[in-house]
This record gives C-alpha cells, structure tokens and sequence, in this order.
C-alpha cells in the first residue's frame, strides 16, 4: 500500500494525521518489526504543512506509551469520587451503559440525558448524532459556544460558506491580520511557515490583541493593543475609516453584498415586494435600480444596484414609509464610531486604529483570522458580524490572497443527523441569554438542571474527551451539579478531574492508534488518519465508542456495523469524491470544492444570494439583523460598581505551544519546558503591590479565587492581566505537583452570570478580576 | 578525488520564529536528551519598553554555535570536545569527565553537566543526520521555516543564499570574543532595534 512503506529491517513508515489540533498536520510514522512506534516527522507531502510539525505531535511516542494513561474500562465501586474502580470489559462496559440510559429513559425521559464532549477534532458530528439521536432534546453540554460554533455559524449565516479559520490565504495575502487568535501556536499546520514565506515577500501584519506577547505582535506592522471584549469599537472605527475615505470595493460591495438592500428605516426590516403590492412575495427582498429607476427584486440579473438609495415608498395599505439601503444603515452606525471615538472604549489610539484600517483596506488581498479572542465574549455576535462586513466590503471573499470558503463547513451537516422535532420546546435556557441562533441549551442552565431538577431532572451525561471541570465557567457550581448525576460517563486519554467523579471512565486511543478521517480544519485535502500501531490495552476510539453504543441503543441512526462503514458513509456525505479504502491507499484527497468558489454566476449561499452585511436569518431568528457597537455584558464599563471591586480584565485562556488545553502537563519533557502556571499582569501593578516576579498570588473575582505564580511583563495593559487554563494534572516524573479543586484552574474564577444572546457564549476572554498579595502562610 | 571540504553552518531567522519550542521537543525526542538537559531552546526576550508603542520582544533559540574558534575545544583537558573536519563541534563522552571547564569557556550558555551521566551535553547538529543528507531535527520541524542548515563555504548552497539576500540582518553572537560562530542570526526586521543588542548579555 502507497501509504505503508516497508522497511528493509521489518519496520515500516506509516502516513497518517497527527490531532493534537484541530488542522492535523501529515505526518510520518515509524514502527519497528515488532509494531512499536520509534519515530514520528512531519511528513512534507502535506501541501499545508509540508513536513514541519510542532511539540505536541512530536511527543507522540511519549504520549502513547505514558503510563499515567487510562488503559481499561473501569466501573465505580466506591462512593463517588472515592477512587475505588473495578475493571470492566468493552461488552459490559456498553450493556451496563445502555441498560442504565434505557432506566433513566423510563423513568425521567430521554430528555434527561446529555451528550457531549471536549474539543472534538473529528468528533463534532458524532456526538451531535449521539444527542440527536438519545431522544427528545439534544442539550449538546459541549463547549461548542466558546469555540467554533460563533465564528462558523455567523459566517455561515453572512457568507453560506465559514472562509475565517482554515480558509485564510495566507501564502498569497499583501495584508494578514490576526484579530483574537494565535493560530501559529494553536494551528502551526497551515499558519507559521506560510506567514514567514509571505512576510519575506512584504507582506504586511496586523494583530489586534490584549496581549504583546502573542507571537507575531512584535513583528506586526501594526499592533492594536485592545481591551478585551472591546472589539465591535476597533470593528466600527474600522468601517468608519474604510467606509469615509471610499477604501471599500465598490464594485464587489454593490454587485455582490447586500449592502443595497432596502429596509424600512426605524424598524430595520427588509422592504418586500408584499408590502408594496397585492400578492407580491414577501421573502422577495427589493433594492433600487439606477437603470430603470425602478424597485426590483434582489436576485435580478443586469441591475445597477444604488448602494446609497433613500426615499419613500407607498405600501400597499397606503403608507407613506421611508426606506434606506442596508449600506446607509450599517454606515450611520459607522459613523458613531471615530477612530478617536473607539478609542475611548478599546484603549486602542486612533492613529493606529486609522493606519491598520487603511493598511488592510488597501491592500490589494488582505485575509483575517479570528478566532476564540471575539468567540469567547458575551457580544461574539456583533463583533463577529462586524469583522464579516469588513471582509466583504473590502473585496476579500473568495478571492486569491483573501478568505476563501473551505469544502467541509458546508458538507458536514447531513453527519450529525436531524435535531429531535421538540428541540425547541425542550431546550433549557433561562433570562441571561436565548441562544435564539444556537438552539442548544444553556450548559450552565443543565448544571443547574443537574442540582435542582428544574425545570425537568437531568440525570444523565456521557461525554467523550471532555472534562467540564476544565472547560465549563464556574468550575465550583459545575463540580457540584457533577456529583448529583446518576449517571456520568468519561472517555478520555487520563484520569482527568471530572472522570475522577464519574460512574463510567473508558479508555481513548491516541492518534497513533486509531483509524479515522482527517476533513475538518483540513482545508481543500481529505486524509487517511490511519493507525500506526495496533490500540494498546483495551483503548478505542471516540467514534467506535459512539457507533457501537449508538449501534446498540438505536441502530435506525447507527446502521454501522463497523468503523470503515460509518467513515464511506461520511465520505459519501460529504461529497469527497472517495472510498476509505481508496483513501488509505493514497492517505490524502483533494476533496472537490463545493460549494462553487463562482460567487459571480451563482451568488453566496444566503437568503438574498449575497455576502450579508444585514443578516436576514439573524433577523428571523429573533436576533438583531445589524452588528451592533455592542460592550461585553460584564466590563468596566458595562459593570462599573463590579469593576470598583476588581478593576482588571482578565482574559483566560492563553495558550502554549507545548499544550492542549488541559492535556499534557504529565509528559516530562514538555512539562519542564512549562513547568507552572503563571498569571501575567503589567510591571507597574507588580510594584504597586509589592509583588515579586514568581511569588504566588491570588487571582480573584466574584465567582471565586485561584492561585499562580506572578509573572510581571512590560507586554500589557496595565489595567489587563492573562490567565492561563488548563492546569490540574502532575507530573510525578519531574515531582511537579497537579492543582486539585480548581485552585489553579482558570474557569473557577470565570462568571456564569452572563451570556452572548445568540450564541450562549460566557464572557471567558473579559473576567472582572484582582490581583491580591498573599499573606504570610496563605 | 576527495571531497571537497565543507563547513556546516546554521542560519536562524529571528524575524520567523514564533517560540514555538518544536525544536527543542524536536531534539529532544531525536537525541533522546535526558529531562533537565536542553541541547536547543527557545528564550523569550522581552517584552521591555512603555506599553503599547515602545516595547520589544523577540524569541531567541539558542544552541551550540558551532563556532570557527570553539574556546570549549581549546580548554577542555581530555580532548573530549574536539571539532570535526566539517566544522561540527562534539563531546565525546568517553573522555569527558565532568570538569566544565568548556561551560564555563563557552560564551554562549549552549553547554549542560547532565546530572545523570555526569558529563557534558550539548547540540551535535545532528550529525547522523547530516551524514545521511537529512536535516537536522530542529531545522526540519521548524514551524516556520526559519532554520537553513547547510554548507556555509558553498556559495551556491541555500544558506549561503540565505545570508546573502539578508546581509543586513545578519549577526554573529559576541562577535567580541572571536570565536567566530557558524551558528548565524538574522535579526528581527521590527520589534526588537534595540533588545537585540542584548543577546548574550
């Protein structure tokens, strides 16, 4: 096989995909004739990667066979949390599990049960199919609000395609601009060395970020130092700019976005042709056409489209109302938004604001990144929308050097199944936010649930690769509801906290151990993500885990008898053009590029065939169609008496290169190179408060109270400090301690009392926090 | 005919590296270097300076340079650190006793006592690799790129085309002592006009 290369002493090179991250570099992996893995490279035929690799995936051989990992299936005996297991096979491990959901299903109904998971790199469909399919409601206890459900579903909404992550040109772009994201540490595959290649060539770099110590801000032509959350100003002053001095593309904005829309101006909603005739189509949304001096139908082919129409038009009851363009809605808020003006809320100076504007604008193709920086806040909608609209006015959509649609984002719908009919009457969501686009339920609302019983018991949780005691805000509250549960369920690589309190705790393969696909965040390639060893112990994947127990409970969703069967059929799904076994012998496709990349002949997959500065769905959805200069919805300034308390904006959740979140603080060699957690906050505050470069501080906030090591940087607003996330596990070998009940854990300080409307998104990246000296003996 | 002599040099493009710390996994996993030993890693210089405007930072890897004028070679007692004909700097372990006269010699902190073996460690360039025409590990992981390993008196190989083009950012650490590094620097194009200066201080 083409993608197993025999070695002359026994051994073999195997292609596969490493997934320490989402992008899945290629890789080549070395076994030795007794199926023992010796070595692991990049391998140089991925055309994203081209052989390089970083520390996480370099660590394999480390990570497979650490001893710390889970190996067997293991049953609670004891109390809960008590540690005491008993081994258990995978047969009684499934039928245990489905009698006791088929019990609770009986008695609480199906509703009771959630499913989720951790980050999924390959897993998001089948967990959403395991909640879909479990019965009335899919709660989805994911942390999919905090990360990739804002970015791809608002672009999804705006564009009909999610061009902001895996989509960036950036071997070809004269302009990069990362906005909130650090993607050369958090997706090497396809950033770092395109972006020094494109550097070289004189490209220019803006990053926009609280913090000067992301990698590239030193380098950047333009670094924007932003307060955190207060990126809908930076957003605005941007529009403002670009929008005055004509920096837009006139022609692409005019023919191609719906900027010349007609809404009724007051109440903001889109102009039809019911309103203006008898028996006209009310999803017929209208713009003014300077050839006929006439109202025509958006779609129209061989229109002059009038971006800057105003007039007033008779209803069919006989109004008189006043309508506007789309283009003049979205450019009087603008307008409020001066650079000077912004500066006043994003601590950005305006010159700065003006000469990046111009710079991105300007630039003949110009690509953005986002990423959890603008997720991870209560107004993610708005600033979202926002850095959308500014990608499309300027031309950058689908073009070479810009921001490009990526195959998979479209096709992996049909994967996750359809949601259960009572999704909407059955989701829990309260007053702090309506998830009107998410459609999920709160998670801090099924916590809730968990301890309460209200509004319905929730009794149930099984989860893959996710550890809420790390992900979920509130850790205290979330640790609580956890230990009222009949029934938790962990698949994981280690004993991590929450499996610690768990009723089921199973074994998950490393990479290096599993078949799988490599499709998301894979660009334009499919790839056989093939095993190089056989599954040590009794360790299975994720995915064999959710089709076998799926198989068992509900085979009309799980028809699968084996693995290579669900991975054809996601193939077929997802219109790659191959079968696994074609694909394992090549290890990577070029899957088609669908949707068509042809916006000119066939138009963006939106409700008015256009890139959408005005979101129609948001509107139907019961959001606000327009992004609004909207504050985070605890900040400084949206919560001054708050903010007298504990006067800095915390973001959490910084990231090393080394790690994965919570995993890995156990593997010796990289745990040395990081070997605590540190809370970095400027050098001015430390002298303020007498605190020394590693002396352990408290960090608090009104949710609670952890403890770093302090780490003074000039890198900061002084009125910003960093928290990183992640830390529980030790590392015995270097006799480094874990942080057991979240006393180092960056979510136990973060809020629950606030949520982004649309998406349900905690304010993680803005946490009203102080720094506080320790006393002796503390 | 023999060969015609080379002399394997290094080039280390600070404008590119992010601090991504692969090399140093990377040498780790390949040498199999022992926990608290580090042949290669990544320093974070900075952040100095007033916030927003006026701060620097750069990320500096650091290793031995294998320098034309190694002072290792020339202090070391047993001749265990010795120079190959290619320029390559080693230790051989054998004859390496401990003394670290060569940590205190060497300028550029690029030498460790492994506290296990009770000898010296440092980069070999992975010349295994370079025997067999491969890159070394740290070059050939490199996230971005920024590693050109090659033969630094062929005019016509891709570091010595890599000096060329960027002949004014490049810099040789504590060029002072003479040692003449082959381990060579590009210096950051902005963001670090005046911390780069501090390299080796």
């Amino acid at each position: 096989m083409a993608s197993i290369i025999p070695l002359p002493d026994g051994g073999k090179i195997v292609k596969t995909n490493c997934f320490e991250c989402h992008a899945k570099c290629g890789v080549l992996c070395e076994v030795d004739k007794d199926g023992t893995l010796v070595n692991v490279k990049g391998n140089p035929e991925d055309p994203r990667s081209e052989g390089r690799m970083c520390g996480k995936g370099l660590s394999a051989r480390a990570i497979l066979y650490d001893p710390d990992r889970l190996r067997y299936p293991l049953r609670r005996k004891g109390e809960r949390g008590a540690g005491d297991w008993e081994q258990i096979t995978w047969d009684e491990a499934i039928e245990w599990l489905a009698g006791r959901v088929e019990e609770i299903t009986a008695e609480h109904g199906a509703e009771s049960i959630a499913y989720g998971q951790g980050t999924g790199r390959g897993t998001n469909q089948w967990t959403g199919r395991a909640g879909n399919a479990g019965g009335r409601v899919h709660h989805s206890l994911s942390p999919g609000n905090i990360c990739l459900v804002p970015m791809m579903v608002q672009a999804l909404l705006q564009f009909g395609m999610f061009p902001t992550f895996d989509g960036c040109d950036f071997d070809n772009a004269d302009c990069i601009v990362f906005w909130g994201s650090n993607s050369v540490w958090t997706e090497p595959t396809y950033t770092s060395g395109q972006i020094g290649r494109s550097r070289d060539r004189g490209a220019k770099l803006i990053v926009i970020d609280p913090f000067f110590e992301h990698p590239l801000a030193a380098k950047a032509d333009c670094f924007l130092g932003v307060r955190p959350g207060s990126d809908t100003y930076v957003a605005y002053a941007w529009l403002n700019v670009i929008m005055n001095e004509g920096l837009y593309d006139r022609a692409f904005t005019q023919k191609h976005t719906n900027a010349p829309m007609l809404i009724i101006e007051g109440a903001d909603v889109p102009l039809n042709e019911a309103l203006l005739r008898e028996g006209g189509n009310p999803q017929a949304m209208l713009v003014w056409d300077r050839k006929t001096q006439s109202m025509v139908e958006i779609h129209s082919k061989d229109i002059d489209e009038d971006i800057e129409y105003r007039g007033t038009v008779k209803t069919v009851d006989g109004q008189e109302v006043p309508v506007k363009t789309v283009w003049l809605g979205l450019k009087e808020r603008a307008d409020q938004w001066t650079p000077e003006a912004a500066e006043e809320k994003c601590w950005v100076k305006a010159d700065v604001i003006r000469e990046s504007a111009r710079m991105y604008a300007q630039a003949p193709a110009a690509t953005i990144n986002v990423f959890q920086g603008l997720e991870e806040q209560t107004n993610c909608k708005d600033t979202l929308q926002l850095v959308n609209c500014i990608i499309a006015i300027c031309g950058n959509l689908e073009k070479k050097g810009g921001n490009l649609s990526m195959p998979f984002w479209n096709q992996m719908g049909p994967l996750t199944g359809a949601e259960p009919a009572t999704q909407r009457e059955l989701r829990v969501v309260d007053e702090r936010a309506s998830g009107s686009i998410y459609g999920i339920s709160n998670p801090t609302c099924l916590f809730e649930a968990m301890r309460t019983g209200k509004p319905y018991p929730l009794k149930g949780y099984i989860m893959v690769q996710g550890n809420p005691l790390s992900w979920a805000e509130n850790t205290a509250l979330v640790k609580e509801s956890l230990m009222c549960l009949d029934l938790l369920v962990c698949m994981d690589y280690y004993m991590s906290p929450t499996c610690e309190i768990a009723d089921l705790v199973l074994p998950s393969t490393h990479w290096t151990e599993r078949d799988y696909l490599a499709d998301e965040v894979c660009s334009e390639w499919v790839f056989a993500q093939q095993k190089a060893v056989e599954p040590l112990y009794e360790r299975k994947s994720d995915v064999w885990f959710w089709r076998t127990f799926g198989h068992r409970l509900n085979p009309e969703w799980w028809p699968w008898e084996t693995d290579e069967e669900l991975f054809n059929w996601q193939l077929e799904q997802t219109h790659a053009g191959v079968t696994w076994d074609e694909l394992k012998e090549a290890w990577i496709h070029r899957v088609p590029q669908m949707p068509s990349r042809e916006y000119e002949q066939n138009g963006f997959g939106t409700p008015t065939g256009r890139a959408e500065l005005y979101s129609v769905i948001c509107l139907v959805s019961g959001s606000k169609p327009f992004p609004e200069a909207s504050e985070p919805k605890e900040s400084v300034f949206s919560a001054p008496e708050l903010a007298a308390e504990y006067p800095l904006t915390g973001v959490t959740g910084r990231r090393y290169p080394i790690y994965y979140h919570s995993a890995y603080r156990g593997i010796p060699h990289l745990r040395e190179i990081v070997p605590e957690p540190q809370v970095v906050f400027h050098t001015s505050l430390a002298e303020e408060l007498g605190i020394e470069r590693g002396e352990w501080v408290w960090i608090e906030s009104p949710t609670g109270r952890i403890t770093m090591k302090a780490r003074p940087s000039d890198g900061i607003d002084p009125r910003v400090c960093v928290i990183p996330h992640g830390w529980w596990q030790a590392c015995p070998a270097l006799d480094l301690p874990g942080y057991p009940d979240g006393m180092s854990n960056a979510n136990t300080i973060t809020s629950d009392r606030v949520y982004n409307d649309e998406y349900l998104t905690p304010g993680l990246r803005s946490t009203l926090c102080r720094i506080v000296k320790k006393k002796a003996g503390e | 005919m023999a060969e015609a002599k080379r002399r394997y040099g290094m080039v280390i493009d600070l404008d590119k590296c992010t601090g991504c710390q692969a090399c140093a996994v990377a040498c780790k996993m390949e040498n199999n270097v022992d926990l608290g030993v580090f042949w290669n890693r990544v320093y974070r210089m900075g952040p100095v300076g007033a916030y927003p405007d006026a701060v620097e930072m750069f990320y500096f890897p650091n290793q031995c340079m294998h320098c034309e004028h190694p002072s290792c070679v020339e202090v070391c007692p047993t001749k265990a650190t010795y120079q190959t004909d290619e320029g390559v700097v080693l230790v051989d372990a054998n004859l390496c006793f401990g003394c670290q006269y060569c940590i205190w010699a060497c300028p550029y902190e690029a030498r460790t006592l492994n506290p296990k073996t009770k000898t010296v460690e440092k980069c070999i360039l992975c010349v295994h690799k370079l025997e067999r025409g491969e890159q070394p590990a740290c070059a050939y992981t490199c996230t971005t790129g920024c590693r050109t390993v090659g033969d630094l008196d062929d005019p016509e190989s891709a570091i010595s085309k890599v000096l060329e083009a960027n002949a004014d950012r490049v810099y040789r650490v504590h060029p002072e002592f003479g040692n003449n590094p082959s381990v060579v620097y590009l210096v950051p194009r902005k963001g670090a006009e005046t911390l780069c200066k501090s390299i080796g201080h």
